[in-house]
């Protein structure tokens, strides 16, 4: 096709054969016009003011870059809105002059992969699918052209309020329009930003089909968490049989005259680890009355001392409820962090009574090896599935998100 | 595997179940327990003077 007139201002156009032009959009005064075998004809004219014109796109007519395998010039731009919301379809011509699209919504960039009536199938459910993808219908609403520029291979009518549906399977967005798929794979920013050299304003929040590295590596993450559970359990397991149940110190301390007695000494015991956690356990068999022992562990070597106290007490009795009970014969407690050593252990009580309790007569006193405590697994497990449960949240809050501005959000109740 | 080299969600993911059990592991093997009461160590008081009294 030789170059042609506007046949609304005069200006020369030029429309590129190699594309089939059918419409081609004045530079000089926005005229959109149709061509048919050598033959203008004035569609419309677009809008002069400005502020709905501007096409503000980030691709420019004529921009080449390489993009997922092939070579691609842009040949036409239509802005599209709906209300407030706009969009911009960007036509895009390969070596072998075919067009296809890439649709920027808010500075998310998508790259068209099939277009067609069967480019989505419908299965037994009457769900729809694309490559085995199921599609949720994100938005439904009608469109209309504010703004275009360059040539298009079919007719574009400004006129026209078309009504559009999106469904979405993230990286896809597919979109029903006149009884035909557009189907959209995303295109991350810097992808596009490298294969036409140019530089993007950050994409504006989630876009509709934008991948969701907390979906994408829900796998991983779900791996990481059993394979981490699994070396806590090993772990626990192996280095737990370090403890032993058989009791480093097994004393009796005298509680006759408590007052009038010294300590008594037990042991002595070696501790191997850096550090060692022990229980110490403590019973008697009183009733109505109190016991408390002052323990200090002795290093034999350095005498630095390390002391603590245990007590028990029970108390028991009627009254207008019935029979009562209170505390118990048997406490344990774990103490942590003894360095390596050869250790006496130092056993002093005091005792008392209560209404007609006699005083306790003797406590058992025992210590335990506790190298690797349950109370340490506890922990390291439920970090892990506090990090696991932050990590589904986050995907949560992202889909959340990417759904925040439709009308069929599975995150949002909605009256019927 | 291919998962952990371009998704920084899953690395930061992994990394802190790596520091999780790393903890864990540190301190099982030098058999520091998390919880549980610390000793009261060397500092006297009037029952550590009592009995180390009695002790000597």
């Amino acid at each position: 096709v030789a170059a042609i007139k506007c046949p609304s201002c005069k200006a020369l156009l030029e429309p590129d054969e190699t594309i089939g032009t059918e419409t081609i959009v004045c530079t000089n005064c926005r005229s959109l016009i149709g061509i048919a075998k050598d033959r203008t004809q004035l569609l419309g004219h677009l809008s002069t003011d400005p502020t709905q014109t501007s096409l503000d796109s980030p691709l420019k007519i004529g921009t080449i870059g390489f993009v997922r395998g092939k070579h691609l010039r842009v040949t036409g731009i239509i802005k599209r809105s709906d209300g407030a919301y706009d969009w911009h379809e960007i036509a895009l011509a390969d070596d072998t002059n075919a067009v296809t699209w890439i649709w920027v919504d808010r500075g998310h960039f998508s790259v068209c992969v099939c277009e067609g009536k069967n480019c989505v199938s419908v299965d037994g459910t009457r769900d729809y699918k694309f490559q085995s993808q199921t599609l949720r219908l994100y938005d439904r609403a009608k469109a209309n052209v504010v703004a275009a520029a360059g040539q298009f291979p079919f007719t574009v009518d400004i006129d026209r309020n078309s009504e559009f549906m999106d469904y979405i399977a993230p990286p896809y967005c597919a979109s029903h329009e006149d009884g035909m798929w557009w189907v959209f794979e995303y295109v991350p920013t810097s992808e596009i930003e490298t294969a036409f050299g140019i530089s993007c304003n950050k994409p504006d929040g989630v876009g509709i089909n934008q991948p969701s590295r907390y979906q994408q590596g829900r796998f991983a993450a779900g791996m990481v968490t059993i394979i981490s559970i699994l070396v806590l359990m090993v772990i626990h397991v192996a280095l737990g049989s370090r403890s032993s149940e058989n009791a480093l110190i097994d004393g009796t301390v005298d509680l006759h005259d408590p007052q009038n007695t010294p300590p008594e000494s037990f042991g002595p015991f070696t501790l191997d680890m850096p550090k060692s956690a022990l229980e110490i356990e403590v019973s008697s068999p009183l009733d109505n009355a109190w016991t408390d022992l002052t323990l200090a562990l002795v290093d034999q070597a350095t005498t630095k001392t390390y002391w603590t106290s245990q007590g028990v007490e029970f108390y028991s009795g009627i009254d207008s409820d019935g029979p009562w009970t209170q505390g118990s014969r048997y406490q344990t407690a774990l103490i942590r962090s003894i360095p390596a050593g050869r250790y006496m252990l130092l056993a002093h009580g005091e005792t008392g009574t209560w209404n007609n309790g006699q005083p306790p007569q003797s406590a058992a006193v025992r210590i335990y090896l506790r190298s690797a405590p349950i109370s340490n697994f506890l922990l390291a497990l439920g970090l892990i599935i506090t990090t696991g449960a932050i990590y589904v949240g986050l995907m949560y809050r992202y889909e959340a998100k990417r759904w925040s501005d439709s009308l069929y959000s599975p995150y949002v109740k909605r009256d019927s | 595997v291919k998962q952990f080299k371009k998704n920084g969600a899953v690395v930061i993911y992994g990394a802190t179940c790596a520091v999780i059990v790393g903890l864990f592991v540190l301190a099982d093997f030098t058999g520091y327990a998390v919880f549980g009461e610390t000793p009261f160590g060397e500092k006297p008081d009037a029952q550590h003077t009592i009995i180390m009294r009695f002790h000597k």
